[in-house]
């Protein structure tokens, strides 16, 4: 196979293959991290925004008159 | 068709591809690592094209998934267009970069085929050209899907479009039978059978049963980003505490996206 005159065109083929294949794979996986992790921080932030909110309804039921004007 | 949608489920599909995906991906490592092995190691060297042959290894796979890709973007449009399911926008868009990357191959690789067996590069030639349209219509399609901010919108001009470029499919099949080009005419299905011998069948084989593999967990890997990417899209806009009905709100796809 070695003395083929023709071998770079082989390697050079198959070379582009592995970078063709490499390259969707590594951009469907990188494209999956960051939809994963945007999500996640998504629902963490609404959760956040949920205890929030909650912990103000729990201030405003334990003192129904904060600023004192009743 | 209720039942069907209801299996298709991106909820179902995407507890689906946590087992498909990797058992796909395992199958597609093994056949690969054994259609290389055959293809330099057992397939003998042709006795005009010597070693450059190998080439055709990924070449003829690369050649047959563009077109398989573009048949399985062409049922998604019409699963877009006709029965509005909910999976078939997602399934189209994930198609198109896939195509787009195995028609790429296919070209550069009948390209470094070329350049020693027939003395060029390129040469415009019924079959080469009319894969080169193919790419530009996977490039278009990709283009398409990244202008329209509407997924819906998108979805359904993508599917015209994709509908529209199916004509180019036969074109590219029958154009060594209907011009006279210096691409080869069919040489595995064909009328009389194949014309390789076994030896150098099987690797061909193996390899285009690797690469199919390839495309499906790919394919997989992709449609679940596409689901999450709604899903991404949907909290983002519930989030915002939007209220305003968007065109697509309470439609198939709007409520099959829910997380």
């Amino acid at each position: 196979m070695s003395h083929d005159p023709h071998l770079g065109f082989v390697i050079a083929a198959y070379a582009l293959g592995f970078l063709i294949a490499a390259g969707m794979v590594g951009t469907i996986l990188a494209d999956y991290l960051n939809l994963k992790q945007a999500l996640a921080s998504l629902s963490l932030e609404t959760r956040q925004d949920s205890l929030k909110e909650l912990n103000r309804r729990d201030e405003t039921s334990q003192n129904p008159d904060p600023e004192g004007l009743a | 068709m209720k039942s069907m949608l209801n299996f298709a489920s991106p909820t179902h599909f995407l507890r689906l591809a946590r087992v498909l995906i990797p058992v796909s991906a395992a199958l597609t490592a093994l056949l690969l690592g054994v259609g290389l092995y055959l293809a330099f190691f057992v397939a003998p060297p042709d006795y005009q094209q010597g070693e450059t042959f190998r080439i055709l290894y990924l070449h003829v796979p690369a050649a047959w998934l563009a077109m398989l890709i573009y048949c399985v973007m062409t049922s998604a449009a019409l699963g877009t267009l006709v029965w509005r399911h909910p999976l078939a926008d997602a399934a189209q868009k994930a198609a198109a970069p896939l195509g787009a990357g195995f028609t790429l191959l296919c070209l550069a690789t009948g390209s470094l085929w070329g350049k020693p067996m027939w003395g060029t590069w390129w040469v415009w030639d019924a079959r080469v050209t009319s894969v080169l349209v193919l790419f530009l219509i996977y490039l278009g399609l990709v283009a398409l899907w990244r202008t329209i901010e509407d997924p819906g919108k998108a979805a359904r001009a993508a599917a015209i479009f994709t509908l529209v470029g199916a004509v180019n499919i036969p074109i590219i099949k029958f154009s060594v039978d209907w011009w006279n080009t210096l691409h080869q005419p069919a040489s595995v299905f064909r009328l009389g059978g194949p014309a390789i011998a076994p030896s150098m069948l099987w690797p061909l084989v193996v390899m285009a049963l690797a690469f199919t593999l390839l495309f499906v967990t790919l394919y997989l890997m992709a449609i679940r980003n596409e689901i999450l990417r709604r899903r991404l899209r949907r909290l983002s806009i519930l989030a915002a505490g939007e209220q305003e009905p968007s065109p697509t709100r309470g439609s198939a796809w709007e409520v099959a996206y829910e997380p």
